[in-house]
């Protein structure tokens, strides 16, 4: 048994390999929840003896999980001021309810609310609305809510907090909020604009409103979608300090997981001052059950699982491969990075395929010249697996959260009518995601 | 006693093929708060209520499950919610049919009354292997009945 309470052998090489390709398989297929999976597996993986205990929960990313849960806490409460509601409306206003205006305004509220706050929860909000205002305009909804999966996915990539791959790989690696934004940000603005091209030429300029319903969209106040003044004062007043904490974490030491976490109590204690104890507790309760604890546990048991690979030097081995594979260069390494990131993430959940993919990396960077020589990686890693998912329905949770409310809403988005246009955009955005790694990187 | 003895045998129903217009004629004329639809066999297939009626006359993001729990920047006066009950009083009620529990005429007047209890204001009677609608029961037929029993 080596350091890290693995055991280094080859027989035990193959149990986690084996252990690993069955999570991953019984994971896509969907036949079990993914929590169930990736726990039972982080079970075997210590039962088996890959791992210790102790070394198993080293190998759980605590400021992952922190970030994560604190982001989520932030969002259930942020979510009852009525706020994303606001933005929606305030936005199908600024256009004089224009229907193509308003397909672009909600797509960049959706990227920009998407970039700081949880994808699932944006659409989850903002959707409901738009479906309201497309009933209103008689315009057919399936247009915006094409533009709203592209927009939650392309605005997630943007920054540290908006996506989980980006948060995981934010961890691994010690990258900031800064170093997101100031290197990820200039290429995701692009892509927004290049996407919304041929969304305008295949559905928006065929988009026509009465002037009547137009005018009735006008009519909606959007200051009655504020429930609760003072708990947006509070919401706001918090994500504002969390993102300077973000800004600032390197400055002052801090993890981003100590800043979100924080935040979520600052704002926790805030949303119940003066209140009594009794209603303290149902407000505290009902915040901790908007947490996604399938996702959290999900992180946990996939952590271990990767942990008890990466022990074995399995992935050692298979960055190795790569290497010898790519001749080495970091150019190659970078661009197949990015094109299978890109085109596993719309087939498969890219959290295990990140998850894998960072230890790969770094045991990378020695060919590389240290951490510092792979960093176009991570940039690559980050876009092809977060905007991946927008080339199918399947390829991220936000994707079918919206078809969800495209089937009630008596609008289905079909797996194959939605793959048909949308594979083709989303390889488009990697195109671009490409010239720019190599423009600024490589 | 059975939901045979406590059911009205003969509710008014509507066809799969009937339209909103029809039903909400019945709903307003008749006072009736659900009433059950049913197939060309006469097989239970749905309720259509009062709810449906209202249900129909606000926008669908608003009515539909996870929709917005919070309409009022809609600034609509009745005029526009009587407008979109109109522009939909030609669809067929089986599009805004309700899956209510429902009664078989051999259940006891013991699940018919806790039925009744939690909230159900009407419940169909429906015969278990054919599922052919037999009956409505309501609150009212169960206590007129209940008062009208001799000591």
């Amino acid at each position: 048994m080596h350091e890290s309470g693995a055991v280094a052998s080859t027989g035990y090489m193959w149990v986690a390999a084996i252990l690993f390709i069955i999570t991953y398989g019984v994971v896509m297929s969907e036949k079990v929840n993914r929590a169930i999976v990736a726990l039972v597996a982080a079970g075997l993986m210590i039962i088996l003896g890959v791992l210790n205990q102790e070394a198993a929960i080293r190998g759980i990313d605590f400021n992952t999980i922190g970030l994560l849960i604190g982001m989520m806490l932030i969002v259930a409460i942020t979510r009852q001021s009525g706020i994303f509601q606001y933005l929606a409306i305030w936005s199908a206003k600024k256009v004089n309810a224009n229907p193509w205006g308003i397909l672009v305004m909600i797509s960049l509220v959706t990227a920009v609310t998407s970039a700081f706050l949880d994808n699932v929860t944006t659409v989850l909000l903002v959707v409901p609305v738009t479906l309201l205002i497309t009933e209103e305009l008689k315009v057919k909804p399936y247009p915006y809510l094409f533009s709203m999966i592209f927009a939650s996915n392309i605005g997630g990539t943007a920054t540290l907090i908006g996506d989980p791959p980006n948060i995981m790989i934010g961890s691994a690696t010690g990258l900031t909020f800064n170093d997101f934004a100031w290197n990820l940000t200039p290429v995701i603005l692009v892509v927004m604009a290049a996407t919304l091209i041929p969304i305008y030429f295949i559905w928006g300029r065929h988009l026509r409103a009465a002037p009547e319903d137009r005018q009735r969209v006008m009519q909606f106040n959007e200051f009655e979608a504020i429930k609760d003044w003072r708990l947006l004062k509070q919401c706001l007043s918090v994500i504002g300090l969390v993102i300077l904490g973000f800004v600032f974490a390197k400055l002052l030491h801090l993890e981003a997981a100590t800043v979100a976490m924080t935040g979520a109590a600052i704002l926790l204690l805030l949303a119940n001052f003066g209140h009594d104890p009794e209603h303290q507790s149902k407000h505290v309760l009902d915040a901790f059950n908007e947490v996604e604890w399938i996702t959290i546990f999900f992180f946990v048991g996939l952590f271990i699982v990767v942990h008890g690979v990466d022990s074995t030097g399995l992935l050692k081995l298979l960055a190795d491969k790569m290497l010898a594979m790519t001749g080495g260069d970091l150019k190659a390494t970078a661009m197949v990075i990015l094109w299978s990131s890109a085109v596993l993430s719309a087939i498969i959940d890219n959290i295990p395929f990140v998850a894998t993919m960072i230890p790969l990396i770094k045991a990378m960077a020695p060919t590389f010249g240290g951490p510092e020589g792979v960093m176009p990686l991570w940039w690559a890693l980050s876009l092809g697996a977060c905007l991946g998912g927008n080339g199918t329905l399947i390829g991220a949770s936000a994707n079918l959260v919206v078809a969800g409310f495209a089937e009630r809403a008596g609008q289905p988005i079909r797996f194959m009518r939605y793959t048909l246009v949308a594979f083709p955009i989303m390889l488009m955005s990697i195109f671009i995601c490409m010239y720019y790694l190599e423009w600024r990187y490589l | 006693m059975t939901a045979r003895n406590l059911m009205n045998p003969n509710p008014v129903t509507l066809r799969l093929t009937d339209t909103v217009a029809a039903a909400a004629e019945h709903i307003i004329k008749e006072h009736l708060r659900h009433i059950p639809v049913v197939d060309d066999q006469g097989r239970y297939a749905g309720t259509f209520s009062i709810y449906s009626l209202l249900q129909l006359a606000l926008p669908k993001a608003v009515t539909m499950k996870e929709g917005l729990s919070n309409a009022g920047f809609v600034n609509e006066e009745t005029p526009e919610l009587a407008r979109r009950l109109r522009e939909r009083s030609n669809e067929v009620v089986a599009n805004w049919l309700s899956k209510d529990p429902v009664l078989h005429p051999d259940s006891s007047a013991m699940d018919a009354l806790l039925l009744l209890l939690q909230g159900h204001v009407s419940v169909p009677v429906v015969e278990k292997t054919t599922q052919r609608l037999v009956g409505m029961m309501s609150s009212w037929n169960v206590i007129e009945k209940l008062t009208a029993e001799k000591p």
